[in-house]
Order: C-alpha cells, then sequence, then structure tokens
C-alpha cells in the first residue's frame, strides 16, 4: 500500500470553498469537419462528416444524445435505386442479411468510458443502412474492450436557405460496467454515398450541387447532450 | 480532507451481497448485492453497494479497518486473455492510466466523510480493481484508491483471492489502515460506496501463433446450480472502534426457464 502526500490544512478547506463558488464549468463542444469528395460540381460524390467532442475542462465530453448537420442547399440526396432494410433486421443483426443495395455508408467512431479513475477507449465501425421507413439506421459495434452494438436513428428533412437538407440522428445511451456512467463519444466519422457503387442510373447516393455559394459550401450543426447542455458549430467547404 | 480509501475500499465489500442491514454498536450497515447477468455458469458482474451509518446522531461512521469478501461456492474464476498490472505502476506517475485495459477487473465509487469540529465534510471517491496476478490459484487483486477533492489521495491495497470454507468459494481479505486527515479531524470514513467485479462482454485481441485473435474475457463465473434459498455470500467488517458487522445474504436464484 502506498499513501501520497496529502495537502492538509485549512488551506484546502478554503480552497474548497472557493473552487465550489467559482469554479469553472465544464461544457461539451464539438467541432465539424465535412468534406465532398470527388468535389466536382453536379457530379455524385460521397460526403464526410467528421466530429470531434471535446470538454472545456478535463473531463470526458458529455455523451451525445442528439446530433442535426445542416447541408448545404443543392446538396442533394438520390434514393431512386436504393434498397431499404427493416429496421427489425438491423437492430437485431448488425445489418447482416440486409440488401447490398440499402447500404449507404460507413465510417468509424471512437468512444470513452470511466471506468473508476481510468479512461477506456472504445474503437467502433459504423455503417448506415436505409431503412424501410426511409430513414438511416447506423449500426456502431465496438469489440473491444467491451463488446457494444448500438443502433443510431436518422432522418432526411428539409431546411431553409443557405441550408437544404437537415440530418437528424438519435444516439442511444452506451453503457459500460454497471453503476459506471454512460461512455462518451470521443469523435465519429461517417461517409454517405460512395461513387464506386452507382445506383439509380448510375448516379451516387449523393450529388454535388451545380455551383457553389461565395465562400464555400456551408454546413452547420446542432448537438444535444445527456446532461442536457447543447452546442453548436458552423464549417465550410471550400468551392471546387 | 484527504485520505479516503478506507471507506472506499470498504464497500468493495458490498461485491456479492444481496440485501442486508445490521445495526452495531456504532454504525448501522445496510448493504446490497446482485449478479448480472444472473444466468447459471455464464459470466457474470457482480454488484453491490453499502451505506454505513453512525447510531449517534450527527457523528460520522467508524472508520473502516478491514474487511472480507465471500462468494458462494461454485463461483469461478476464468482469467485467459487477462494481463495484470502492479502496484508499482499504480503508485507511478500515470496511476491506473499505466494499467493495461485488460488488467481490469472491476471498479466503483462512493462518498467519503471526515469530521472536523461539528462539521461534516464529504468527498467522493474512485475505485479501481486490477489483477495482480491472474496465475490461477494465486489470484491477486489490487484496489487503487481515488479521490480528488478537496484533497488528494491516492492509495493501493492488494489482496489475496483465497478458498473460503463452505458453504462460500472464493473470497479475498483487504486491512486498511487508519487514515488521517485534516489536523483535528477524524480518520477518514465510508458513508456509502459501490462496486462491480467482472466484465462478462469484454474481449481483448492477443497474438495467437503470430495471427491476431479476439478472446473472451470470461472473468467471473455463475455456479452451474444455485442452492435453495440462493447464493451464500458474506461480508466482514471491521471498524476501527473495534465493532465488527457480518453481513450474511442471499443472492435470489437466477429464475428458472420456462
Amino acid at each position: 500500500m502506498r499513501r501520497k502526500p496529502v495537502i492538509l490544512g485549512a488551506a484546502a478547506a478554503v480552497a474548497l470553498c472557493l473552487s465550489l463558488s467559482a469554479g469553472a464549468q465544464a461544457a461539451t463542444v464539438a467541432s465539424l469537419t465535412p468534406s465532398l469528395s470527388p468535389d466536382r460540381l453536379g457530379v455524385s460524390t460521397a460526403l464526410t462528416l467528421a466530429v470531434r467532442y471535446t470538454n472545456t475542462q478535463p473531463e470526458l465530453p458529455a455523451p451525445v444524445s442528439h446530433l442535426l448537420v445542416r447541408l448545404p442547399a443543392g446538396l442533394e440526396v438520390n434514393l431512386k435505386g436504393l434498397g431499404t432494410c427493416p429496421r427489425k433486421r438491423v437492430v437485431a443483426h448488425d445489418g447482416r442479411g440486409c440488401p447490398a443495395s440499402s447500404r449507404v455508408g460507413g465510417g468509424s467512431a471512437v468512444a470513452a468510458g470511466r471506468i473508476g479513475a481510468k479512461t477506456v477507449d472504445e474503437n467502433a465501425t459504423l455503417t448506415a443502412y436505409r431503412d424501410a421507413s426511409e430513414g438511416l439506421a447506423v449500426v456502431g459495434v465496438g469489440l473491444s474492450p467491451l463488446e457494444e452494438r448500438v443502433v443510431l436513428s436518422g432522418t432526411v428533412e428539409p431546411d431553409e436557405s443557405p441550408y437544404g437538407l437537415d440530418l437528424a440522428m438519435t444516439i442511444p445511451p452506451i453503457a459500460t460496467l454497471p453503476t459506471e456512467p454512460n461512455a462518451s463519444t470521443l469523435r465519429f466519422s461517417l461517409t454517405l454515398g460512395s461513387t464506386r457503387h452507382g445506383h439509380g442510373g448510375g448516379k451516387g447516393l449523393m450529388q454535388m450541387p451545380g455551383s457553389c455559394p461565395a465562400g464555400g459550401f456551408p454546413f452547420a450543426a446542432d448537438f444535444k447532450y445527456a446532461d442536457g447542455t447543447s452546442s453548436e458549430t458552423t464549417a465550410k467547404v471550400p468551392c471546387p | 480532507m484527504s485520505r479516503l480509501g478506507a471507506f472506499a475500499a470498504t464497500l468493495a465489500a458490498g461485491i456479492c451481497l444481496a440485501g442486508a442491514t445490521t445495526a452495531w454498536a456504532g454504525q448501522t450497515t445496510s448493504i446490497k448485492a446482485a449478479f448480472t447477468p444472473d444466468k447459471l455458469g455464464a459470466p457474470t458482474n457482480a454488484s453491490g453497494e453499502g451505506k454505513f451509518v453512525s447510531t449517534i446522531p450527527g457523528e460520522i461512521p467508524s472508520p473502516i479497518i478491514g474487511f472480507t469478501i465471500k462468494g458462494p461456492a461454485g463461483l469461478t474464476l476464468n482469467l485467459k486473455g487477462t494481463g495484470t498490472c502492479s502496484a508499482a505502476i499504480l503508485e507511478g506517475p500515470k496511476g491506473p492510466e499505466g494499467c493495461p485495459t485488460n488488467s481490469i477487473a472491476g471498479s466503483g465509487g462512493g462518498e467519503g466523510a471526515l469530521k472536523l469540529g461539528s462539521q461534516i465534510i464529504e468527498e467522493p471517491f474512485t475505485l479501481n480493481f486490477f489483477l495482480g496476478d491472474n496465475s490461477p490459484g494465486h489470484t491477486v487483486i489490487l484496489l487503487y484508491v481515488n479521490a480528488v477533492s478537496p484533497v488528494s489521495i491516492q492509495l493501493v491495497f492488494t489482496a489475496n483471492v483465497e478458498k473460503e470454507a463452505p458453504p462460500y468459494g472464493l473470497g479475498f481479505h483487504f486491512n486498511i489502515p487508519l487514515i488521517p486527515t485534516l489536523p483535528g479531524a477524524s480518520d477518514a470514513s465510508v458513508l456509502s460506496a459501490h462496486v462491480t467485479i467482472g466484465a462478462p462482454n469484454a474481449y481483448f485481441y492477443e497474438k495467437v501463433h503470430g495471427k491476431r485473435k479476439r478472446v473472451h474475457v470470461k472473468g467471473l463465473i455463475l455456479p452451474k446450480t444455485c442452492p435453495k434459498g440462493g447464493f451464500p455470500v458474506q461480508s466482514d467488517i471491521s471498524f476501527q472502534d473495534g465493532t465488527t458487522s457480518e453481513n450474511s445474504l442471499k443472492v435470489p436464484c437466477p429464475p428458472k426457464k420456462k
């Protein structure tokens, strides 16, 4: 057994009181890095959304519960020729058995859980399917150190200029160990669409706008966290 | 405030206990526990929580100086795929972050307290359990206690996993020294704590014949049969005031399949 020197005395109590009264509030913030590839006007493209969560204090970010990404006007989603997969199948079998034509994207994520005083990271793969209700079902599978599976729900709705479509996602809690807090997402990258697997007469899922506004394609994102807080951010993808 | 390790470690005692309240001369001990999932012969988590209340109004419970946990006969350990950590690593600059993830045996936390004059000061703490030795029959558990504010404390305790007399099986004992706090204040006590041991859905990667293989760490495995009345478990807690609290509990048997 070992004991570290302990700071004792009234000063500590005073410091505690001060820290409690004037201490900085922990807050989770997120950054969004979108990219389009290829980025030629009017062609099929793949949209990648890279999101990173941090805490303003040296703590894990709060678990995210909702995410809304606003896509630039003119960036279109082409559903023609896409298959669908029943959500029950996605949930029960991680998408195994779903038609290949229902797979609309994929990516990766890193989550972290606080186990006592130790932080444990978990890498996960993401696979996105178009479900039978015209929405998105994104399966996240982490294999080590804990076998974890979550299914995120997504919908696409129209937005107002300068945006065109909204991608709204609900993220379920990621349980770790009993009595320990849920895991937090540290970062994820999700790519929707591909130019390699065209559908619907050769068009891909995502279609680049025919023109680019001055300053680039605008993106924005709103985040809600499990602790009741929220944050927002904006980003731009340079014009081709 | 300070070394709250005692109370922390104390409630590690909560492991494997079903639910009991014991009133003693100095404090009331209430402990609950469960196995999740509770499937016979399957990997499980043993989780527990406990609360300690002084029988004297306005006082904190006496500091804990030791505790023993006894699990039911037939509860086994399968540590294939695990790693180990050491007290030296835990005491080093990285603390628990220096231990390999596959050496984690459990975790928890709680609330400690000290009394300064008539004021009771509480301090939260966390618990980390690591495997110090994963050799069959020689398992060693390390307990890392961490408290940050108002005073930073880090303590490491070691216990050997041993075979207990029937109706119990595996068990372990931690000795906890008195933990001084502020000048003129009481030693640290434990008000509440919760712990979880095991991780039935834990997997790690290891190289087998040059190939990367995913290994399922089973950890704690429930007995294949459950005795009438439930799994017997027991915690013996010793307090600095000379009292002891023996809590014999029965964790209900898993529901029978229909």
